[in-house]
């Protein structure tokens, strides 16, 4: 490419309110990403002390009413408050998503290292099975597992987390195999380091910038699956408040009292949304070389 | 070229030999006695006694494999243990309904997300672009059950122009087959269209960046054919790999939506046999989709090597 | 139409006269003038070539003549005239049908010029048939006698051919050949051969002599090697931060360089050097095009600098027929 262009690049200005979406579409919209997770995360660690109602609570006289200010976001078919299941709801939502995206990172990168590093037969065989693991679409495989440990939160994690170990340990094991033949680490054994300390001081560290960016990713999928898992009725159990489940339960009076799923909803796709456009942002710093894949 | 097709086809084998061992071992991770998990823990000996025969778990495990595979090999998968009927018969039923919104899907996922995404990338960082970018970027985020029930709510409930749910096959009257199927099409391939939509502008991008493009200006050719010839092709190579990887991620999200609009395919019917505690049912469903994805990634891995001359000869 | 005075003293025309060409670049952090007021004149038949270094604006003055500026680049100001045609006022339309007919031109990578998708014998038919008039078979004969001419074996068995099974140097020919494909009176070729090995560099650079002598068409060379300058051309600029500071007949610029950069880029060749000299590389670096000091642009570099150098841009004087320089030293020139 012709050098002297490709140094300098910019976008066109644009005017009036072409100029709006361009403002739009930058620092703004990470800046309002930003702001909605921590209100997320406000709202789920001061669940308790922000909920203006029992979320268990029911109440048969005040059934399936609209949103007015005793309920803001309307009741649900036994009485209880929607705004308050769906504050309890984000604290499994986050909860959910952070568990399963460290503990399949950190897992699946311990498996990574150790198969990637040593080889072997103990490679071949783990490659297999997560091989197998992998042949399922994603959410497959957790209903699969769902099925036999049964609807319950903890499980969910669980699920999930098996769920996503192969794809940590596949991008993990990679960088390892080409970081290993770098002659640094030659260099390091020859100086009388222990294994150990060659994986955990000199590979680990390249392979840092995939994990971190997979870690975003995988923080976004786990919150949609146990929403999806939820709805289906294979996830958090009735009657604990997650947004999957309000939203199953929203299904029955959709003509009725459609704002039981239309808040639910929204409150998964506010916080999936946000989480991307922040994650975006994340991985064009983490690794620019990633730029174009996801969106300029 | 040939022995490259036959030695990918012979590939795929140990991966499926994999997945029926996968999906047989599942009854086996159920922590405790699979029999009282599905009959409930006040069934008397007797009916145990006989679900652990029909089950075959008398049997020491690899003749129950053994069995069990060879049984598969004849395209014989056992009984529903709820329905009791034989569960290949279920299977050719729900099947066309699954594959019939699966790729109804993806029909509609590419015929918005193709020229979106050429478009967002001929005219990058106009306001078009920018436009295209926060579009596709809620696009990714809506979940599809929510998106579903968003329709469903609009289009069958307030204005009653589609059915809420069920199915008529295209068989028997094509105008229903399409209306009772364009809002689940709808909504499963919404997500994708907008995952496909960044995936092609980011190709089209990365190709658009290359010489040739540039030299092919230089002959003077129409912008229109540089585009449309010289840029697509190339482009396109990546995006078919998305669509194609995708469509296991997408019969995964059939399950979702034919919940929500009642559609009897075996995304339901996996549902309904994991509350049921159908494990021979789960099994072989199991069995099926990580087949069929398995399949499709190999015949996404074949289209590539004929869309891209480069990797012909390997 | 600049008509000028032949050896013998016939009227010549000027196929290409380039007056005070002007791209600058749009961005973010300001704008980048780079290439600020460009002259250039090229006979019917001759091969002119233009040395610099990278970023010199060489590359994007050739682009400016095809109209092939990106943005966030864009052509403000100044003259293209080709055969008297103004070809920075012509509407797209008309810009796009001269390009690779009147006026082709040749890149820098031949591994990435082609289409990997498409066979060697489509991507030349495609040039032929969008400019003459002929039938698919007829384009394909004409694509098999162009193989023939840049000198690749079997050129029928090509032709079905993809990028991706030819060498650096065939594929290049290939460029050759489609740039040649609807003879066009101009090629520009921008350092055809800095990618490609010694051994096929000298052939390629045999290729295009050989075939201007053939079709007579002009040839604007564009090198940083003067090896290559000194091989092929008659006449030569040599540029410098967007401007033009020497122009010559091959043998004068070698002879007697007379502006300072031109002395630094010589010296710099092991080549030109006599065994005792040391290779000397010019200090410092090309001026930032954002910023460019008021003045003579070459004023930080030069050994020759004086405080009023850094008057104001020198303007480009005559200093001996057909030698032109842009330097403060030469002021007194003839005009």
């Amino acid at each position: 490419m012709n050098k002297e262009a490709e140094a300098v690049y910019s976008p066109r200005i644009q005017t009036g309110w072409k100029y709006f979406f361009c403002k739009l579409f930058s620092e703004k919209l990470v800046a309002a990403g930003v702001i909605v997770l921590l209100i997320m995360t406000f709202v789920a660690v001061f669940a308790q002390i922000i909920s203006p109602h029992n979320p268990l609570g029911v109440d048969i006289s005040s059934r399936l009413l609209p949103p007015s200010q005793a309920h803001p976001l309307g009741t649900d078919d036994v009485g209880r408050d929607i705004f308050s299941r769906i504050i309890f709801g984000a604290r499994i939502s986050l909860e959910t998503g952070l568990l399963v995206a460290l503990g399949s990172m950190g897992l699946g990168t311990l498996v990574g290292l150790v198969t990637g590093y040593w080889g072997g037969i103990f490679d071949h065989i783990v490659m297999r099975v997560f091989d197998a693991l992998m042949a399922f679409p994603g959410i497959l495989l957790a209903i699969g597992i769902m099925a036999v440990l049964g609807p319950n939160s903890m499980n969910v994690v669980v699920a999930l987390i098996v769920a996503f170990i192969p794809s940590f340990t596949r991008l993990v094991r990679g960088s390892v195999l080409s970081v290993k033949e770098n002659t640094y680490i030659e260099s390091a054994r020859s100086l009388g380091l222990t294994d150990a300390e060659i994986l955990f001081r000199h590979v680990l560290p390249n392979c840092l910038a995939p994990i971190l960016v997979q870690v975003t990713i995988i923080f976004v999928f786990a919150i949609r699956a146990e929403a999806s898992l939820s709805f289906l009725g294979l996830g958090t159990p009735v009657p604990q408040p997650s947004w999957g489940n309000i939203l199953a339960e929203g299904r029955n009076y959709l003509r009725d009292a459609p704002w039981i799923s239309i808040f639910s909803g929204l409150a998964i796709a506010i916080t999936i949304l946000s989480l991307n456009i922040l994650g975006d942002a994340l991985r064009d710093i983490i690794d620019p070389r990633m730029r174009g894949k996801g969106g300029d | 070229m040939r022995n490259y097709l036959i030695k990918r086809i012979l590939s795929i084998i140990p991966v499926l030999l994999l997945i029926a061992v996968a999906s047989f071992s599942l009854l086996y991770l159920i922590p405790g006695d699979p029999v009282l998990a599905i009959l409930g823990p006040d069934a008397n000996t007797e009916d145990i006694a006989k679900m652990r025969s029909q089950l075959g778990l008398d049997r020491p495990l690899l003749v129950q494999f053994t069995y069990w595979f060879g049984n598969l090999l004849q395209g014989e998968l056992g009984n529903s243990i709820i329905s009791g009927r034989p569960i290949s018969l279920s299977l050719m039923e729900k099947l066309p309904v699954t594959l019939a919104l699966a790729i109804t899907a993806t029909f509609i996922s590419l015929i918005i997300a193709l020229p979106a995404g050429i478009l967002a990338a001929v005219k990058q960082n106009t306001w078009v672009d920018k436009f295209f970018m926060l579009i596709s970027m809620a696009g990714i985020s809506v979940p599809n059950f929510w998106l579903g029930l968003l329709l469903l709510l609009f289009f069958a409930v307030i204005l009653g122009w589609l059915p809420t749910g069920s199915y008529v096959a295209l068989s028997d009257s094509p105008w229903q087959w399409f209306r009772h199927i364009i809002l689940p099409a709808f909504a499963l391939g919404a997500v994708q269209a907008a995952v496909v939509a960044r995936m092609m502008r980011s190709s089209m991008l990365e190709v658009l960046r290359n010489d040739f493009i540039r030299f092919a200006r230089a002959k003077g050719l129409k912008e229109s054919v540089v585009i449309n010839k010289h840029a697509l092709k190339n482009s396109l190579i990546p995006v078919v790999t998305v669509v194609g990887l995708n469509f296991g991620h997408l019969l995964g999200n059939t399950v979702v939506i034919e919940t929500i609009f009642s559609l009897p395919g075996i995304g339901s019917f996996l549902v309904f046999s994991v509350f049921s505690r159908d494990y021979p049912v789960i099994q072989s469903l199991l069995l099926i989709i990580g087949a069929m994805y398995s399949i499709i990634n190999l015949a996404v891995d074949m289209l590539y090597s004929y869309l891209d001359p480069r990797i012909h000869y390997r | 139409m600049i008509r000028a005075c032949g050896a013998k003293g016939e009227i010549r025309i000027a196929l290409l006269e380039v007056k005070n060409l002007k791209t600058h670049f749009f961005t973010e952090e300001g704008i980048s003038k780079v290439v600020d007021g460009v002259d250039l004149v090229i006979e019917e038949g001759e091969i002119l070539g233009m040395v610099g270094e990278s970023g010199c604006g060489k590359s994007v003055t050739a682009l400016s003549i095809m109209r092939l500026v990106s943005p966030p680049g864009r052509t403000v100001g100044g003259e293209i005239l080709f055969n008297g045609v103004d070809l920075l006022k012509l509407n797209k339309e008309a810009a796009r049908r001269i390009r690779g007919k009147d006026i082709s031109m040749v890149f820098q990578e031949p591994m990435t010029s082609l289409n990997p998708v498409y066979t060697i014998g489509n991507q030349i038919e495609e040039s032929i048939i969008l400019h003459e008039r002929v039938t698919r078979a007829e384009a394909r004969e004409r694509a098999k006698e162009l193989l023939a001419l840049v000198g690749i074996p079997e050129p029928a068995n090509r032709l079905n051919e993809y990028p991706h099974h030819l060498s650096g140097g065939m594929r290049q020919r290939i460029v050759i050949a489609i740039a040649l494909s609807c003879n066009p009176k101009l090629i520009i070729a921008d350092e055809p051969t800095t990618a490609l090995d010694v051994t096929i560099q000298a052939q390629i650079l045999e290729l295009m002599s050989s075939l201007r002598e053939r079709l007579n068409s002009a040839i604007l060379l564009i090198t940083h090697d003067l090896g290559v300058i000194a091989e092929m051309a008659e006449r030569v600029l040599v540029m410098y931060a967007g401007l033009v500071v020497e122009q010559a007949k091959v043998t004068d610029l070698f002879r007697r360089p007379l502006h300072p950069y031109t002395k630094g880029l010589m010296n710099s060749i092991s080549k030109l050097v006599s065994e005792n000299k040391r290779l000397e590389a010019i200090p410092g670096n090309v001026p930032n095009l954002l910023n460019m000091p008021p003045g003579c642009s070459f004023y930080p570099r030069c050994s020759y600098a004086q405080k009023n150098c850094q008057k104001g841009i020198p303007p480009l004087k005559e200093i001996s027929p057909g030698h032109k320089v842009r330097c403060w030293m030469h002021e007194g020139g003839v005009a």
